[in-house]
């Protein structure tokens, strides 16, 4: 059995799981999994259905500071990242931070920033460091952006393309909530107020240490190549162009470590990897054009479903 | 897609038809009739679903059924009722409307009746019909588990193909089984109820008396008497002898044990063995080609009339050898010849007459029957078989005003006017003959083949001298067709009889073991044959060998951690009832999905070690058997 050691993280999961987000169980989780993993969250919803408040409660309840940019066509690129204003009295350029330098940022409706503003905030995702006037600004750590966007809507918008998507660990959506509970919120009202009055839970070195814990998680010979037989499964499919990169196969196993450092093993398992499988995968799929309709996540679905495990 | 009734329905009716097929000869009229009958209706009425008899019906008519063969129960009547009745009882079956039950009770009469037929006959024809029943009946069996669980059931005829394979597997198995026990299991070589209770229809063919005129015609059957697995012999030697007459008794010629002294020599001829393969007979006369002096087994009396009877104390029926010595002459030893002059007091002074007309006391045997001859000839008999002289006084009929006689007529009026002239003479009552099979090399004699003919003793050698062939129409009649081959089919089917009869109904265990303890005592010396069983025997080993290496190395290289998760998937199919686990279904998944504490213990540890890429500890190992125990037991 795995070394038992009450890991913070996971306390902190749980009780957000079941006292305050309740019903977003699956997004969450796999929140925390792209918070652990080191990457990025794209949650693909519909508007209301608690993206936001999602975020908020993360970056309350990890202690951390949380930025938050509100998407539109005129949103140029220094309002993401910040920019130098001449100070009079100092008679020097003041690089004045933009909200990418938070750890938590939340970036809504991602899709109706120009693909300029996309492209600079998605090179600071992957650089976690912004350039600005000749001078290299490292990015905090931890570093989680959680980008939204309404899958719906079309007019005015501006498609992430292939190569940007990739830079996402995880695309999820959020789902409505159960019945019961959607009536309770009905009754009782949103959480927005409580979840500003979230002390924290723990610091960031917690989460610091809980990353590095992640890396030590074992990726046994026989999930390298259960991943790899996915990958090139994808990559073999008949209604696609393209499946996953390497980029993609390291994010599944990097997802697949902290996935089961959250269910409190020191090694995955096969269920790791199909947990977190359609999140990490499906968005990189490139299907062909007449199968453009098919969805993504259906397809990578049905590539997991077809593929044996490893029993022994 | 197909309907399961359909084929329930299918394999139901084939196995009725292969039940019934070897007893159908053997039914009395009202099954005859009524089970064709059946099998048509019932066919309709499942179709149209409709049925033409109620369950009540169903019911009475069978009490009646019951009632009348039960009546007609008795010690010597018991296998014919009983099959007839199950015969019935099956028609009313496959006319009613067939619950589940019913389709079991079929399977169980159509296995009773093949099971009754073999009480009456042991034809080739079992053994397909066996096997062709065993197979409808556990594929319709199977098919019956699902018709029992939904009715309505229909399968994508795609999906029939692995079902069929599948299913197959049983009726090959069982039958592969049934090859084991026809090895150790003990067997009868007769119909054991025809045997012992032989039917009371009159055989027209060899009998253990001669008596002419009694029949005023002769219709012989063609059924099988024996086989004989022999070299090619001209008809001239065909004789098969069986039983000597010696005394005559008013119009009858009859056996009476030879006086004690008599004894009989064979001279030069050529010796030839022969292996004979008799039918079922009850009077035990073994058939040997003529002259035969020994045959095979202690359990065998022969006289010194050369006539071979089986002992009655022996039960079994098996083939024997015979050293026949073709051509031999049959040299008499004290003889006693008065025994051979004996006559009725009844004969008839014309006979005496024709007798002392034809010869004078002192002629040599061999003029007597010379003079015998011409006289036959003079007399143009005609060799017949219908339109035959009356019984008062058949051979005075036969020798003067009819002239027309099969074989006994001629045999015994010519012994007769031997006697009278004083000539000792005798009737030899066998076969003449035997259709040739050279597919298998064998000779087949059939009841109409029974023949009789006369050996006189002349200068102290019983000569073999056969009236028949005095006829005018010898060369024409029926004496000279015997001999011929029969049809290809016919003798294609009848060599298959002959296998079936020589390998199964003839195979006797104790007599393989005891030929190859004979075999290897006699084999000893020959340093070929030895070598050779010595290399057959090294084969032996090294194939075992070979067998042993592969199953090792099978159970080395599946690895332990292997058979523990084969063995605990299979558990969770049984204990569980999750048929068929996706392969896409991870260990913990599977556990947390049968929600068995065990089950998830078992996943943990195990997932643990390997995903770690580690193997097992041995504590680990003993741990996860001990779940996997405890799970099958439940």
């Amino acid at each position: 059995m795995p070394p038992v050691h009450v890991c913070p993280i996971r306390q902190v999961l749980e009780t957000l799981d079941s006292e305050i987000l309740q019903g977003k169980q699956r997004a969450l989780r796999l929140t925390f999994i792209a918070l652990l993993a080191g990457g990025h969250v794209l949650l693909e919803d519909l508007p209301g259905l608690g993206k936001t408040t999602l975020a908020l409660a993360l970056s309350s309840v990890l202690g951390l500071s949380f930025g938050r940019i509100q998407c539109t066509s005129d949103l140029l690129p220094s309002d993401i990242t910040g920019l130098s204003v001449y100070e009079r009295d100092s008679g020097r350029f003041r690089f004045i931070k933009g909200p990418i330098f938070n750890n938590i940022l939340l970036a809504d409706e991602v899709n109706r920033a120009m693909p300029k503003t996309q492209s600079a905030m998605l090179e600071a995702m992957e650089e976690r460091r912004v350039t600005v006037e000749g001078t290299t600004y490292p990015l905090p750590d931890p570093f989680l952006v959680i980008a939204t966007q309404n899958p719906v809507e079309q007019i005015g918008t501006f498609p992430l393309p292939e190569s940007q998507l990739d830079r996402f660990l995880l695309v999820t959506g959020v789902g409505y909530p159960p019945e019961q509970l959607e009536k309770e919120i009905i009754r009782s009202g949103g959480i927005h107020d409580r979840i500003r009055d979230l002390k924290p839970l723990v610091s960031s070195e917690d989460l610091l240490t809980a990353r590095q814990s992640v890396r030590e998680v074992q990726l046994g010979d026989k999930l390298v190549d259960y991943i790899f037989s996915l990958v090139a499964a994808t990559r073999q499919h008949p209604y696609l162009i393209s499946g996953l990169s390497t980029r993609g196969a390291l994010n599944l196993a990097a997802a697949a470590r902290a996935a089961a450092y959250l269910d409190d093993r020191d090694f995955v398992i096969p269920e790791d990897v199909q947990l977190v499988a359609v999140p990490v995968g499906a968005h990189r799929l490139a299907p062909r054009p007449e199968h453009e309709t098919l969805a993504k996540t259906e397809v990578m679905q049905s590539i997991v479903d077809s593929l044996p495990v490893p029993r022994a | 897609m197909i309907a399961i009734r359909t084929l329930l329905d299918g394999f139901t009716y084939a196995a009725c038809l292969f039940g019934v097929l070897p007893l159908y000869a053997y039914l009395e009229l009202p099954a005859q009739v009524a089970f064709p009958a059946a099998m048509v209706t019932g066919l309709v009425c499942d179709r149209r679903q409709r049925y033409l008899c109620g369950r009540i019906t169903a019911t009475l008519l069978s009490v009646f059924v019951f009632a009348f063969y039960g009546l007609r129960l008795n010690l010597t009547h018991v296998v014919e009722p009983a099959v007839n009745f199950l015969v019935l009882l099956l028609a009313i079956r496959l006319i009613t409307e067939k619950q589940p039950r019913n389709y079991l009770q079929i399977f169980v009469l159509a296995i009773f009746a093949l099971a009754g037929s073999s009480l009456l006959t042991l034809s080739p024809l079992f053994f397909p019909v066996l096997v062709l029943l065993v197979v409808s009946a556990t594929l319709g069996l199977i098919f019956l588990t699902f018709h029992a669980s939904d009715p309505q059931l229909c399968l994508p005829t795609g999906s029939l193909r692995p079902l069929f394979t599948v299913s197959l597997m049983l009726p090959v198995g069982s039958l592969l089984l049934m090859m084991v026990f026809f090895g150790i299991l003990p067997r009868t070589q007769y119909p054991l109820w025809n045997f012992l209770n032989p039917g009371p229809s009159a055989k027209s063919g060899f009998s253990e008396h001669v008596r002419p005129g009694v029949f005023a015609r002769n219709a012989a059957s063609r059924a099988l008497v024996f086989r004989v697995e022999s070299e090619l012999l001209g008809l001239e030697d065909l004789y098969w002898r069986g039983i000597v007459l010696n005394v005559v008794e008013g119009g009858s010629w009859r056996r009476r044990t030879p006086p004690e002294q008599e004894g009989l020599r064979l001279s030069g001829g050529r010796p030839l063995t022969q292996i004979i393969y008799p039918e079922a007979r009850t009077d035990g006369f073994l058939f040997t080609l003529d002259p035969t002096e020994q045959v095979g087994g202690a359990w065998v009396r022969s006289s010194a009339d050369l006539v071979h009877v089986q002992r009655t104390s022996r039960k079994h029926r098996v083939s024997y050898q015979s050293v026949a010595r073709l051509g031999a002459s049959r040299i008499a030893q004290r003889a006693d010849h008065d025994f051979y002059l004996q006559l009725p007091p009844s004969i008839s002074q014309r006979l005496r007459d024709t007798a002392a007309a034809l010869v004078t006391p002192s002629d040599s045997a061999a003029d007597k029957i010379a003079r015998t001859e011409a006289f036959f000839r003079r007399q143009q008999l005609v060799y017949a078989t219908s339109d035959l002289p009356g019984p008062e006084r058949p051979l005075e009929e036969f020798l003067f005003d009819k002239k027309r006689g099969y074989c006994e007529f001629f045999a015994s009026s010519f012994a007769l006017l031997l006697r009278l002239e004083g000539v000792p003479a005798r009737l030899v009552g066998g076969y003449h003959g035997g259709s040739r099979n050279e597919l298998a090399g064998y000779y087949s004699i059939t009841e109409d083949m029974a023949h009789v003919w006369v050996e006189a003793l002349v200068d102290n050698v019983w000569r073999r001298i056969d009236p028949s062939h005095l006829a005018v129409n010898a060369n024409s009649a029926s004496l000279v067709g015997r001999g011929s081959a029969p049809d290809w089919h016919r003798r294609l089917l009848d060599a298959a009889d002959y296998y079936w009869t020589r390998v199964v109904i003839s195979y006797d265990l104790a007599k393989q073991l005891e030929l190859a303890k004979g075999a290897g005592f006699t084999l000893r010396g020959v340093s070929a044959v030895s070598s050779m069983f010595r290399l057959a025997g090294a084969l032996l080993v090294v194939v075992a060998g070979l067998l042993v290496v592969i199953w090792l190395q099978r159970r080395l290289t599946v690895s332990v951690e292997k058979r523990l998760v084969q063995n605990f998937l299979r558990l969770i199919e049984v204990r569980f009832g999750m048929k068929n686990v996706p392969s896409n279904l991870g260990l913990k998944t599977l556990a947390d999905q049968t929600g068995d504490a065990r089950c998830k213990e078992f996943a943990a540890i195990y997932s643990a070690a390997i995903y770690r890429d580690r193997v097992l500890q041995p504590s680990e190992r003993a741990r996860l058997q001990r779940l996997l125990r405890s799970l099958r037991k439940f």
